[in-house]
């Protein structure tokens, strides 16, 4: 019997540790245990993760009690409640598997020596995506504008809208993982379903192909809302119920999808893989220049980068599936600050243990960063031509040379808002969750807030008439060189960028 | 198998046994010809299956004719490494503390000592990834640290971990520091090196296909590409199997034959014992005892000297 049979075999840990609720109690607390001990490490201070916690508990009881306050006082009236609701279930329910993230590919591969049972994978999976930056950062703002909408018995509902979208996720990625070839990620592999299918909808119905979705889950969210609002229990928690219905499918299902999943795992290991693969081209003679393109060669070749540009294709059949009316300017910005996540903010991640080598390297550490920047640059340009092909696809109305202009910018402050994250807080990890082992808290925040606070900026001056451009241009190259300044200081020291990558071989 | 050559002036030469084109090094032989006895050279000798026959030496650098020279060649500063008090902390963790030593050109320095003790730190030192926090360390007389890329440029290093990038193969890491450090001919070189360390059928593959011993060799024979002066072997023997240990001394002499100086952090003792011309013993960071494999085991061996010095009480505090 092998190790990964033994795990799955419910009598082989089943006689030692007493009653089904026993052994319950025992899985959930190893699985907090692990979590607790990820977030420690990602704050590489316990106090401050124990503080971190607990103000960010008491930050959302807080957001909760004033929009109660505001609910009794005057209800608040949100009408594109709805449409916001559409793209967060959507990203709840798609992301897992679209990036292999979510914890599931995490959970598996941390715990794959251990024998643990395929339930405890579930939990653990399930608990790091509910502790993703996506639910922690979505899920208050949400129930905040529920609550001040109908009032505290909204948050049941919001509850089971909430579990029931990330049930979809962890069914959607272990399914995937177990039904696909693991070899070739289930990122990949579950990145380009999604994408067929929603080109599939998009050509077939065409705009607003999912329009739909503004009806049957987020509607029944509303509708038990509204119920709650009215005083109809019953309705109320039916409606709740039916909301989270994905997760008790998730129960009865997941603990046979998850074995499954492990199981293709361990058998999916390809072994001398690539030996049979043919030469590469050779390298330019300019040492700078073979740095860059080896580079950009390790970062096309990677799944993370694969997955990242068929998110990009998707992205204009998404916005034009789900939203009557789609900006370029818009466009541009999501698929740019999206596919920098991917590319710019894990920068160095790519390269993992070849980063000695940049770093030995005979080349000036203000050249080495530049070149970072030029392989980022052409990396993030690759994922723009793919987003305009997507539009083009999609039959999205692309303006001239003023989005242009915007998005040539915005590529450099991207460029420069990754670059800095990535030097700051490198990590063996993710910065989205593709390779699934989402890095600390603060790196997403640290991007998310710059990449985005640059394109509010960007987007802000450029609507300025006739100085509008010269005012952005001037800014983002002040921008860039203070932020490639500081990526050159903080090389001059790379002791956690040579820890972050040590257990790579 | 472990090489049993010895250091400068015994008389014994490296030279190597082949059944599947894999070298093994052995004592006692005789050279045949006065050939250069470069890396390159080394490794296409050991590459080729005319097993028993010996490696080409040069009659400048032969180990066998370093009768002529002292055990201990004598050490002038501007002819090979020094490091000066050279000290690395971490926060308020002294890692590196103070350690100077020196080595000549054409010299294996060994580095042994328990983990953590700051080997590897070191050897980032020395590479121009970390930067000293004091002391400096010149070769040949050039400052080396970060920026010194004139150093760097003569640095072939073997880093403990990481080293590769995961999606090129082989192959591309060899053109990439064919280009880095400008090699001329680097291709036939390339090949040898790769022949020599048991990677000529792996060349196309990528590296995140490698198991970890093949990742080893590679990083070797990076290092060893561009013939550096300097080279930086961060134990490189872990995990690689017992003939790619015998290739990669091969290819470690046969550099310190050509006039570089080699620094292997390594915990195989017997390894240590037939490679290293010097040895120290290094412990939290400092300097506990150096000389010759030979003098250091006196009538024991290298292995219990090493006990009996790491475990002393006259060096428990530090």
């Amino acid at each position: 019997m092998t190790g990964q049979q033994a795990l799955l075999d419910s009598q082989t840990l089943a006689a030692r540790r007493g009653t089904a609720a026993g052994r319950l109690r025992s899985d959930v607390a190893v699985v907090i245990w692990l979590k607790g001990r990820d977030l420690a490490a990602m704050t590489g201070r316990p106090a401050l993760a124990r503080a971190g916690v607990v103000g960010y508990v008491l930050a959302v009881a807080a957001l909760l009690a004033g929009a109660s306050h505001l609910h009794g006082v005057a209800p608040l009236a949100v009408s594109p409640l709805g449409s916001t609701l559409a793209p967060l279930w959507l990203l709840w329910g798609l992301l897992p598997a679209i990036g292999g993230g979510g914890g599931v590919v995490g959970s598996a591969a941390a715990l794959a020596p251990y024998p643990v049972r395929p339930r405890v994978h579930l939990l653990s999976s399930w608990l790091s995506a509910a502790l993703d930056l996506q639910y922690l950062a979505l899920v208050p703002a949400l129930a905040t504008a529920l609550v001040a909408t109908y009032g505290p018995v909204a948050l049941v509902p919001a509850f089971g809208f909430v579990v029931g979208a990330s049930a979809i996720g962890q069914l959607l990625a272990w399914a995937l993982g177990g039904g696909l070839r693991p070899a070739r990620g289930v990122g990949l592999s579950g990145t380009a379903l999604v994408v067929v299918v929603v080109a599939g909808l998009f050509l077939v119905r065409g705009r607003g192909a999912l329009s739909g979705l503004g009806v049957w889950p987020t509607g029944w969210l509303l509708a038990g809302c509204r119920a709650g609002a009215a005083g109809s229990w019953g309705p109320w928690l039916g409606w709740a119920l039916v909301c989270g219905g994905p997760a008790l499918v998730l129960l009865g299902l997941g603990t046979p999808l998850v074995g499954r999943a492990l199981l293709a795992q361990a058998a999916g290991a390809a072994s001398g893989a690539g030996r049979g693969r043919a030469p590469g081209r050779g390298l330019p003679r300019w040492p700078g220049a073979a740095l860059v393109v080896a580079a950009i060669r390790g970062v096309l070749r990677s799944v993370a980068f694969r997955v990242a540009a068929l998110m990009a294709l998707a992205i204009p059949f998404v916005a034009t599936a789900v939203f009557s009316r789609v900006s370029a300017t818009a466009l541009v910005s999501v698929a740019l600050i999206s596919g920098g996540s991917s590319v710019a903010a894990n920068a160095w991640a790519f390269d993992e243990g070849g980063v000695v080598v940049w770093l030995s390297a005979p080349v000036s550490v203000v050249r080495l960063v530049l070149l970072r920047a030029a392989v980022v640059l052409a990396c993030l340009g690759v994922l723009l031509g793919v987003v305009t092909a997507g539009a083009l696809a999609a039959r999205l109305p692309l303006a001239g040379w003023g989005t242009a202009g915007f998005a040539v910018l915005l590529l450099l402050v991207v460029t420069a808002v990754g670059l800095r994250t990535a030097t700051k807080y490198p990590a063996a990890a993710d910065l989205d969750s593709l390779r699934g082992q989402p890095t600390s808290p603060w790196a997403v925040l640290t991007y998310t807030v710059r990449a985005g606070a640059g394109a509010a900026l960007l987007a802000g001056a450029w609507t300025v008439p006739a100085v509008g451009p010269v005012l952005a241009s001037a800014g983002v190259a002040l921008y860039c060189l203070w932020a490639l300044r500081a990526v050159v200081r903080s090389l001059r020291n790379p002791v956690p960028m040579l820890a972050a990558f040590a257990g790579i071989r | 198998m472990v090489p049993s050559a010895r250091g400068r002036g015994d008389g014994r030469v490296w030279s190597a046994t082949s059944k599947a084109g894999v070298g093994r090094v052995r004592e006692g032989a005789s050279t045949r010809d006065g050939d250069l006895c470069s890396p390159l050279d080394s490794a296409r000798a050991v590459g080729r299956p005319d097993a028993g026959r010996t490696l080409p030496t040069d009659p400048t650098t032969d180990r066998r004719n370093r009768g002529a020279r002292p055990a201990q060649p004598r050490f002038e500063p501007a002819a090979g490494l020094a490091l000066s008090s050279l000290t690395r902390t971490f926060g308020t963790r002294t890692v590196v503390n103070g350690l100077t030593l020196t080595a000549g050109a054409g010299q294996v320095v060994g580095l042994l000592g328990p983990n953590g003790c700051g080997k590897s730190t070191t050897m980032k030192m020395l590479g121009g990834v970390l930067s000293a926090t004091s002391g400096t360390f010149s070769l040949h007389g050039a400052p080396g640290g970060v920026g010194a890329l004139g150093v760097k440029a003569r640095t072939g290093f073997i880093p403990d971990v990481g080293g590769l990038f995961p999606r090129l193969s082989a192959w591309e890491h060899l053109e990439l520091c064919a280009r880095l450090f400008a090699v001329p001919n680097w291709r036939v070189r390339g090949a040898g090196l790769l022949a020599a360390l048991d990677l000529d059928n792996a060349m196309h593959a990528r590296a995140g296909e490698f198991s970890h011993g093949m990742s080893r060799k590679l990083s070797a024979a990076i290092a060893l590409l561009p013939a550096p002066g300097l080279l930086l072997a961060d134990e490189p023997f872990d995990g690689v199997d017992a003939s790619g240990i015998d290739a990669l001394c091969v290819l470690f002499a046969g550099a310190a034959a050509r006039g570089a100086v080699v620094l292997v952090s390594t915990h195989l003792l017997g390894v240590a014992e037939s490679l290293c011309d010097q040895v120290h013993l290094v412990k939290a960071g400092s300097v506990l005892a150096a000389g010759s494999p030979a003098d250091l085991a006196g009538a024991g061996s290298l292995a219990g000297t090493y006990q009996r010095v790491l475990s002393s009480r006259q060096y428990a505090g530090r």
